[in-house]
């Protein structure tokens, strides 16, 4: 069973809240700059903001939050997308969360 | 001395698909340099998205990356994604910094500028800091 570090999945709990409470979408990227996975499982087995996407080609659905990896990891790929309307950006470096 | 080794860790990569296609379970690794150069071609529309989204934000988040001093491609990154007409309204980060040297090198990186009016450094962790991430997208939009 796939699972991300609990405070990963608090914090995408914490992003689908925001969006049910705000009833608009989130215009969130997010940028990473790590080698592990735990920001993609959270967002892919959460599912609740619509998806995302790696941006790994010309066709990719401007419609899905960026999930922007200079590591280049190909299942998933630091922290940074967003929604268009007022652009968070994000970066998460899960090796250095102390206690996660 | 150029040579590839092929690392096979992912035994159940690709049994996992991508837009309908299985995974090539051979992954792709980028060491933390600073040059993330030609050989990484492949990853450069990566890259230039994510400059495009820094140069499009306004408010960033910075969690738990101490911007080492080794690992000059943010540095590089953040100088191209700040070219731009873009108002930042936030440059937050969050660390817990004990030793304030992440803080210093953040404000070198961003300038007085940014520093005077978008800039904020709170000591703590990524879970400590998600009701506080809510409170400011909140807030934000």
């Amino acid at each position: 069973m796939h699972q991300s570090p609990e405070p990963y999945d608090r914090f995408v709990r914490m992003l689908h809240e925001t969006k049910e409470f705000l009833r608009t979408r989130l215009d969130i990227s997010f940028i990473t700059f790590n080698y592990d996975l735990a920001l993609d499982f959270a967002l892919l087995y959460q599912g609740s903001l619509g998806g995302f996407s790696y941006h790994l080609s010309d066709e990719t659905d401007s419609q899905t939050m960026p999930l922007l990896s200079s590591t280049g990891r190909s299942i998933g790929e630091y922290v940074v997308d967003a929604i268009r309307s007022s652009h968070v950006i994000l970066a998460v470096s899960p090796f250095e969360v102390r206690g996660g | 001395m150029n040579e590839s080794v092929i690392l096979d860790l992912g035994t159940n990569i690709h049994v996992q698909q991508h837009c309908g296609e299985p995974l090539n379970r051979v992954p792709v690794i980028v060491p933390p340099t600073w040059s993330k150069g030609s050989q990484y071609k492949d990853l450069g529309r990566v890259w230039a998205k994510a400059a495009a989204e820094l140069a499009a934000a306004e408010n960033i988040f910075v969690v738990g990356y101490s911007m080492p001093e080794t690992d000059s491609f943010f540095r590089y990154l953040y100088a191209l994604g700040s070219q731009s007409t873009t108002k930042l309204r936030r440059f937050w980060v969050f660390d817990p910094d004990p030793d304030k040297s992440v803080e210093q090198r953040m404000k070198t990186l961003i300038g007085q500028g940014i520093e005077r009016h978008a800039f904020n450094f709170i000591r703590n962790t990524f879970e400590d800091a998600t009701g506080i991430f809510q409170r400011e997208i909140m807030s934000a939009i």
